[in-house]
């Protein structure tokens, strides 16, 4: 491949599960590090500062929006990355940019994990200590960011993740080579899904391998070990561990009708083509 | 040479160098030392829009094999790092702004330690009991806010950010201090307890200050020798590990000083691999290389700053 390849998702969807399996799978190796997982992860500041050569913490806020894709564009351009690259950016110019944050031209392939944004709410809600209401409110907010801070240094530079709806559309409409995902089906049926996964980033698929990667990032693995050394990628300002039940359906426990109803209110057009409107 | 008109305010001091410009530039202590011509001129000017046979190192930044470096901040200024003597500054606003200075202060500084032979690592440096220490990570790691807290509790502030080191200064690594000033965020400001009022901002409509330490006592100019380095981890999550101080073997303390080399790409490509792989040994062979645990936030923050003392006083 002559570029790179994306992890694209909404927070709280899967994201991170997939690239521990992949790093497993890569590795070739039963046992996972879960703070060593492969892959750059596209919004770190160090990772464009390096790309810069400035310290972006001396920016303003529509300077660094600006340049995040001018960035982008420039170390993609110099790097190889086989490993695909994690972001929850929106595919959106974000105010002030002049394009989204990656180079169109260098994008070989893009994973779009997708998640009933229900239990999305729900994962949202206990990781990042918001209210059910709240994280309902910030799912469907245009410009919700994610990494923005007046008054401190954030490690990740901002990014815009948009409302759940205008995420994926924005991904399914990108034009972009895009493999579509659904969580619940690769929680259902994983050997099949992280093998189409595994295809598209042009990793060998072999039964056995591919089986004991999946074994060796198992969820209550990645929960077990984030107990115990703590995951780096976890957000600061998120007082809750990362790694949840990520049970497909959990909604139907904690949201009320109302809520539910106003999820699908915000969010019914792109649920109904996605088959999350039962 | 000058494009200043009206009279040279008195001569600077920056990391040693005897430093003539019309800019304003409170930050800096005035030069006490010699006699000599200065060793850097800073002044406004023309500044050529590609430079001869320049390279693009970023989008921002085009150096060339003498040794020349431009650097474009859109509605701040150009900067052109002319040779070890002289840098030119085309600015957009006000000239004595401190947001020209932030990128002068930053990125062109770094340059010009390269230039200059010194080793800049990304690091903030203190004196605790007569050891020099220097703090280092990447942004947002928390260096200036630990180098500060320390101030705050009697040390000295030798540099902030950049940490220019003569690594093969006989007798063993020194530090060349730069200036009594750091650049703090109004989150780190208010957990000591200081009001950002007065302060100029780092950038305009920014609320990361300058926060100076003008009292001599507070500012160490002589060149000092480096005790120990410190390697800032910060944990990504409150739950997650604890805080702990760890020296590193050779080897993993060579790499982690390679890591914070301020602009390594550039100096990468001025062909100093070679120097700085020199420089790493001598600084890790020298010094004790530690690294830093901390947690997460800033409400450790007093009792993170008085393990350090305690350690680096040992």
């Amino acid at each position: 491949m002559s570029g790179f390849g994306l992890i694209a998702s909404y927070p709280r969807s899967g994201n991170t599960w997939v690239r521990a399996v992949l790093t497993a799978l890569v590795r070739g190796s039963g046992q996972l590090d879960i703070n060593a997982l492969e892959g750059p992860i596209a919004s770190d500041r160090s990772f464009i500062d390096d790309a810069l050569e400035i310290e972006t913490s001396d920016l303003l806020p529509h300077e660094e929006r600006r340049l995040r894709p001018i960035a982008g564009r420039a170390a993609f351009a110099s790097d190889t990355h086989s490993f695909p690259i994690k972001t929850h950016d929106a595919w959106l110019p974000a105010a002030g940019a002049a394009e989204p944050p990656f180079p169109r031209e260098l994008i070989d392939t893009v994973i779009l994990i997708v998640r009933d944004p229900r239990d999305v709410v729900v994962s949202f809600a206990r990781y990042f200590g918001f209210t059910i209401d709240a994280a309902i409110g910030a799912m469907a907010h245009p410009g919700f960011s994610l990494g923005t801070s007046k008054t401190g240094l954030r490690p990740q530079v901002s990014q815009l993740v948009s409302s759940w709806s205008g995420h994926t559309a924005s991904w399914l409409g990108s034009g972009l080579p895009l493999t579509l995902i659904r969580y619940e089906d690769l929680v259902a049926a994983p050997s099949e899904g992280f093998a189409a996964i595994a295809r598209v980033c042009g990793y060998a698929t072999a039964p056995d391998a591919l089986a004991m990667a999946i074994d060796a990032a198992r969820l209550d693995r990645l929960t077990t070990a984030e107990a115990r050394t703590g995951f780096r990628e976890s957000s600061p300002h998120a007082p809750n561990r990362f790694f949840g039940a990520g049970a497909p359906g959990g909604w139907r426990d904690t949201l009320t009708a109302p809520q539910a109803a106003r999820i699908l209110g915000d969010h019914g057009a792109m649920m109904r083509e996605l088959g999350y409107a039962e | 040479m000058s494009s200043d008109a009206g009279a040279v305010p008195p001569d600077k001091f920056l990391c040693g160098w005897r430093l003539r410009t019309g800019i304003a530039m409170p930050e800096l202590a005035p030069w006490t030392g010699d006699d000599r011509q200065p060793d850097l001129l800073i002044h406004t000017g023309p500044i050529p829009s590609q430079l001869d046979d320049a390279h693009d190192v970023s989008p921002l930044l085009q150096v060339n094999d003498e040794g020349q470096a431009r650097l474009s901040i859109d509605g701040v200024a150009t900067y052109w790092l002319r040779s070890t003597r002289e840098i030119v500054i085309d600015p957009q606003i006000d000239v004595d702004s401190p947001d020209v200075r932030t990128f002068l202060f930053g990125t062109i500084l770094g340059l010009l330690c390269h230039r200059r032979g010194l080793f800049p690592l990304h690091a903030s440096c203190v004196i605790v009991e007569g050891n020099a220490i220097a703090i280092s990570g990447v942004s947002g790691a928390g260096k200036s806010t630990l180098a500060a807290a320390l101030v705050r509790r009697g040390h000295r502030l030798v540099s902030d950010d950049i940490c220019a080191i003569d690594a093969g200064a006989p007798g063993g690594p020194v530090v060349r201090p730069a200036f009594p000033r750091v650049k703090l965020w109004q989150d780190s400001l208010e957990a000591m307890g200081i009001a950002a009022d007065g302060l100029h901002a780092n950038r305009f409509g920014q609320n990361k200050y300058y926060l100076r330490f003008s009292d001599s006592t507070e500012f160490q100019m002589d060149p000092v020798r480096l005790k120990a380095v410190y390697l800032l981890n910060p944990l990504a999550a409150p739950i997650a590990g604890r805080e702990e101080i760890e020296r590193l073997p050779l080897m993993q303390a060579a790499v982690g000083l390679h890591e914070q080399v301020y602009r390594k790409r550039t100096a990468l490509r001025w062909g100093r691999a070679a120097d700085l792989f020199t420089a790493v040994g001598q600084i890790a062979g020298a010094t004790d290389i530690h690294r830093l645990t901390r947690g997460p936030d800033l409400t450790g923050l007093d009792a993170l700053v008085r393990r350090i003392e305690a350690h680096a006083a040992t």
